[in-house]
């Protein structure tokens, strides 16, 4: 019983931070609410790219031996927004950060000739021409361990 | 609320709370009357509005913050941008009570629901109200 209570908390502990920043994988921020990785490294910064090579570059990515990454969802970027800050208007948990537009994987509703923004210099949102170069942050679904991996 | 369910009592007719709508997924209960789309206001009388509103017989109405208004928000819909389950359906734009804090004294967050963009605004712009209560 008692093992059973330390483990419990040290469960606790683990999940009172929703994002960490892992020492060992610090190019990766683990959110732990969509159960997703975060791309954080000097190309989250730097790069610039139309929406069809924004696509192409998550998923030709390689970090930290993870591939196969992907553009975030609307309301994944949304969720990194702090709305208490600007310039940038971000999750002080990332380390690079282009104060400027970054793609969503969303299509816009009236033509897909669009696709939904979000500016980190305020946190503002709009659907931007996909030829329109912008920056990337891509993302990776944290892999669930199979019962085969609990072996 | 007595004195609410008394007149409909009256009235004869059994009427849920149809003034208002309840987010399954956040809980949150919005209000969904004909003055949203009616009302026209800056975002000092849109706070006052909420804190004054009485619908379904509740007065613990308050403006929503942005993230709380794009929780009813459908990206993949437009004209409006707004989920199903609401009656009052009006696009354009609506005040949310999220200050902008670059000039948290002038501006504050729209979100426009014709297609579901938000942007922080003069506080002085007249804009469409739909207030929320936990």
């Amino acid at each position: 019983m008692k093992r059973y209570m330390i483990l419990s908390f040290m469960v606790l502990l683990a999940n009172t931070s929703i994002f960490a920043n892992e020492t060992n994988k610090s190019s990766i921020v683990t959110d732990k609410i969509h159960t997703i990785y975060w791309q954080d490294n000097l190309s989250s910064q730097k790069s610039s790219e139309d929406w069809d090579d924004a696509v192409e570059y998550c998923d030709k990515l390689v970090l930290n031996s993870i591939d196969k990454w992907r553009l975030p969802t609307f309301n994944e970027l949304l969720s990194i927004v702090d709305y208490t800050r600007v310039n940038p208007a971000i999750n002080p948990v990332f380390d690079y950060v282009h104060e400027g537009t970054y793609w969503t994987s969303l299509d816009f509703s009236a033509t897909t000739s669009r696709a939904w923004t979000i500016d980190f210099r305020t946190g503002k949102t709009f659907y931007s021409y996909k030829t329109t170069n912008h920056s990337v942050r891509c993302v990776k679904d944290i892999p669930v361990p199979s019962a085969k991996d609990k072996k | 609320m007595k004195h609410t369910l008394w007149m409909l009592a009256i009235s004869g007719t059994l009427l849920m709370a149809n003034s208002s709508k309840q987010d399954d997924k956040t809980g949150l209960i919005w209000q969904d009357n004909i003055e949203v789309a009616e009302n026209n206001l800056n975002y000092d009388e849109a706070k006052t509005y909420c804190q004054d509103l009485e619908v379904d017989g509740f007065t613990d109405w308050r403006l929503p913050t942005l993230r709380e208004a794009y929780t009813i928000v459908d990206l993949t819909r437009n004209r409006p941008a707004l989920k199903n389950g609401f009656e009052i359906r009006d696009d354009g734009r609506y005040w949310t009570s999220t200050l902008f804090v670059k000039n948290p004294e002038k501006s504050a967050w729209y979100i426009s629901m014709s297609y579901g963009e938000a942007e922080a605004y003069s506080k002085s712009r007249i804009y469409h109200v739909r207030c929320v209560r936990n």
